[in-house]
């Protein structure tokens, strides 16, 4: 089967999940209607203002026209709004997800990255050197790390790594990530500083994510700034969750390094660091790619504590101010934008998988 | 090596246990066997009597831990392979005597034995369906055995090849292989042609040649230098196997681990995927696809480019043997090569395993336990039991005149077609456990002869015959051993 076809076919099969979960969102922030309009409390002052909020939420009809409005709207881009004032038509909920996406992706991406790159190593020497110390020592500090609490360990990287009161690093890397982000050539060129966060504006933005706008302007101090703060949480959602990937690791290669071929590969006369890197190493991977999709799209959607405790302004802290306000048509959307995100991430795992694993066929 | 004349290896008391957690399991004890050159040996027993741990003790393949050969020799000629190898270690270890995991150092510096692994001594296993990788395909597991070992020979035909280009040319034109050329690209022409698989396989090796022929007169400053490398590496591992001093093997050792540092093997994994790979290797293709057609595949071109598990299993245990033949080995060990196939394939394997042997003169170890397979195939056979050799004769001889009680009962518990009516005979009970074994002979308690003196003292292997030997206290006669 070609690869295209593959794909329509998985992204055709998405359209019974969303409408399953957006039907559920639906349904039960739909129960009581009252937390719905909750937030209109104190706004709607008149009968006007009353016909608008009836006329935006479809309340006059029945509650299934209400959903297939609302799937509809969804499928449109017409997200509805956060936070609507009496006057003021609130923040378009599309808009507020173009700007809270940014900077979870990144985040969730340099995580990904960072368990890549300290997981997969580390299972493969525990693998290599079983039952001996690097081997203990390893799956301890795995385990040690996943046990930690992330806002524990958030809580501590704020104190000595980022706060500027109490940290053990040097002068200038404190007075480099002093609490904000603000280090940018454009503050001393055009007067302003943080030329993306200011509240009045500064330059526009190309893509959103940081990392790459900074670049796009050539503001490398910027850049490093932003990476800075984009390091330390990434780091600790990490640390807490590469503990998976490090025995999914070891246990796959242990299981690939008892194989015939292996024992075929040393007949051959292959030296040992290649019957490990090559021959064990490129089959273990295969299964591991999928437990790093699931684990990369959790981490898209889940990483709301590691956000709030860093005050990103990303999906997790969003959805969390959402549901303390009752802000349900921002709790539908972050839902709706998880289960796609969730979705998608399988499908490339899928697509990753068989290019890994030759006796995977897609169909 | 090519000095070798009578024994093509000799292994004399080897003994391999294995440290686990109940005990210490004695796998072999004492084992000791000659395979003479161009010989077929065959290794029978039942399961678990120590066949496999055998043939894995000489190519060291025996995971360590828990298993370790504690002594014994095995010699490829002059070179003992297991003293030469602790000869290396020391060499390192000296060099570094903080280091206390002497495994590990074995391990990580089998520079030497992974000369000898696929060059000289190579095997084949009993589940061709699990022996090769499932993710890369068949050409590049081919590959990787030439690249390892065969490189100067692939560059020479090469070099021999652009000698020659213009010849090659007319060759391809008229069709086919006509005449014959000297050199390397002729004993290569030659080996084609006998393959006789008609014009189109001709062309297609012809091409391919022309093909690399060209590449070498384009960069033909940068192959000479990778041929002169390449010889001088093999000259060095070669004078390892020779009596040498300590001084002078050290000296080697470091000249070669810098070698195999900087050679291109460091960057193996990634010149085999990439668009534009190291000459060796696309020549090396071509070596690959005559090497699938000596072993009777058909449409070896197409099936180079398949997966292991596109394969039937008889096409992969030609595979295998292809892989195990790719360096030329002077000893080849198969390991039970027709248990997992049916019994069609297990008569052509075992065709080819013979013809094998008459045309290159391979000396084979074959370990079985099907008594056909040995009538069929061996000049010799080492009947084993429980970690012991217990009987070595000539095939013929052993089936017409079987001396140890053992043997004896082997050949009574297959049943024959020509007395149908007699209840078949078998041996009572099993192959102890091995961390206990029995006292004096491993044999005594299912022995139906057994006496007092079986269970005191270690039988002595002694000759009754020419060439016959048994491990038995009922007989008497000139100690081997």
């Amino acid at each position: 089967m070609k690869l295209y076809v593959y794909i329509i076919r998985r992204v055709l099969l998405l359209i019974p999940v969303i409408i399953g979960v957006t039907l559920i969102t639906f349904y039960l922030s739909h129960l009581n209607i009252g937390l719905l309009i909750t937030e209109y409390e104190g706004k709607i002052h008149t009968y006007a203002q009353r016909a608008i909020v009836m006329k935006e939420l479809h309340l006059s009809g029945p509650v299934w026209a209400q959903y297939l409005y609302y799937l509809g709207a969804m499928f449109t881009g017409k997200w509805g709004f956060v936070s609507p004032g009496d006057v003021d038509p609130g923040v378009p909920v599309f808009t507020e997800f173009l700007k809270r996406f940014p900077p979870t992706a990144e985040l969730a991406l340099l995580a990904t990255f960072l368990i890549l790159v300290m997981g997969l190593p580390l299972g493969v020497l525990s693998a290599v050197r079983k039952d001996r110390a690097t081997d203990h020592a390893t799956r301890l500090g795995a385990m040690a790390a996943v046990s930690i609490p992330s806002f524990w360990l958030g809580l501590l990287v704020l104190n000595f790594m980022l706060a500027p009161t109490v940290s053990f690093l040097p002068h200038w890397l404190v007075l480099y990530g002093n609490g904000q982000l603000n280090w940018s050539v454009y503050g001393y060129w055009h007067g302003k500083i943080a030329p993306f966060v200011s509240p009045t504006g500064g330059l526009s933005q190309p893509t959103g994510f940081l990392l790459i706008d900074t670049l796009v302007y050539g503001d490398f101090p910027a850049f490093f700034n932003a990476l800075w703060y984009v390091f330390w949480p990434s780091l600790v959602v990490a640390l807490t969750t590469f503990g998976v990937i490090i025995r999914f690791m070891r246990s796959s290669m242990l299981e690939n390094l008892g194989q015939d071929y292996v024992r075929t590969a040393r007949s051959k006369g292959v030296p040992e660091q290649f019957v490990i890197k090559k021959h064990a190493r490129r089959n273990a991977l295969g299964s591991s790619t999928t437990v790093m999709g699931l684990i990369f799209a959790s981490l898209l959607s889940g990483v709301v504590v590691t956000e709030i405790v860093f005050s990103r302004p990303g999906m997790g802290t969003w959805l969390y101010q959402a549901a303390y306000n009752n802000d349900m048509v921002s709790v539908m959307a972050t839902t709706f934008v998880f289960t796609v995100v969730i979705v998608a991430a399988n499908l490339i795992v899928d697509i990753m998988y068989s290019y890994l694993d030759p006796r995977v066929r897609l169909e | 090596m090519n000095k070798l004349v009578g024994e093509a290896l000799v292994v004399k008391d080897l003994k391999t246990q294995f440290f686990i957690y109940d005990g210490v399991v004695k796998a072999l004890e004492d084992v000791s066997f000659i395979l003479k050159k161009g010989e077929v040996l065959g290794i029978v027993g039942e399961t678990g009597c120590g066949k496999s741990v055998t043939a894995y003790s000489i190519m060291r393949l025996i995971p360590d831990p828990p298993g370790r050969i504690i002594s014994g020799q095995i010699k490829m000629g002059d070179y003992d392979l297991i003293k030469g190898m602790d000869q290396e270690v020391d060499i390192i270890l000296k060099k570094r005597p903080k280091i206390r995991h002497h495994n590990k150092m074995i391990k990580k510096n089998e520079y030497l034995y992974n000369k000898i692994r696929g060059r000289y001594i190579s095997m084949i296993f009993q589940e061709p369906m699990a022996a090769l990788n499932p993710v890369f395909t068949v050409e590049d597991q081919i590959v990787e055995s030439l690249y390892l070992h065969s490189k100067t020979k692939i560059l020479r035909v090469i070099k021999s090849a652009s000698e020659h280009i213009s010849d090659l040319q007319s060759f391809k034109d008229k069709g086919g292989i006509t005449s014959e050329l000297s050199g390397e690209v002729g004993v290569e022409l030659q080996k084609i042609k006998i393959q006789k698989k008609g014009f189109e396989s001709e062309g297609k090796h012809l091409e391919m040649l022309i093909d690399e022929a060209t590449k070498y007169l384009a960069k033909k400053n940068k192959y000479d230098e990778m041929l002169k490398e390449s010889i001088e590496v093999d000259s060095l591992e070669d004078s390892l196997f020779g009596n040498i001093g300590e001084e002078e093997r050290a000296r080697i050792l470091k000249v070669l681990s810098k070698e195999a540092k900087k050679s291109h093997l460091t960057r193996l994994t990634k010149r085999l995927k990439k668009r534009n790979p190291d000459p060796v290797i696309s020549e090396a293709r071509r070596e690959a696809f005559g090497l699938l057609e000596s072993v009777n595949i058909p449409n070896a071109f197409q099936i180079l480019k398949n997966y292991p598990h596109e394969l039937s299993g008889g096409m992969l245990q030609r595979v295998v043997i292809a892989i195990a033949l790719s360096n030329d080995p002077q000893i080849l060990i198969a390991d039970e090569p027709t248990t997992a196939l049916d019994v069609t394939i297990q008569a052509q394997i075992l065709e080819l395993l013979r013809d094998l042997r008459k045309n290159r003169g391979t000396s084979i170890i074959l370990i079985t336990h099907d008594l056909g397979v040995i009538a069929e195939m061996c000049d010799r056979v080492a009947v084993m039991y429980a970690g012991n050799v217990v009987e070595t004769a000539p095939a013929i001889e052993l089936f017409h005149n079987p001396k140890h009680p053992y043997t004896i009962g082997l050949l009574q518990s297959i049943p024959r077609i020509d007395d149908p009516t007699k209840k078949l005979n078998i041996i009572r009970g099993t192959v102890p456990n091995l961390i206990k074994p029995p006292t004096g002979c491993r044999f005594n308690p299912r022995c139906q002869f057994a006496f007092d003196k079986c269970t005191v003292e270690i039988p002595p292997t002694i000759e009754t015959s020419e060439g016959h030997t048994v491990a038995c206290h009922l007989f008497s006669g000139k100690e081997v051993r």
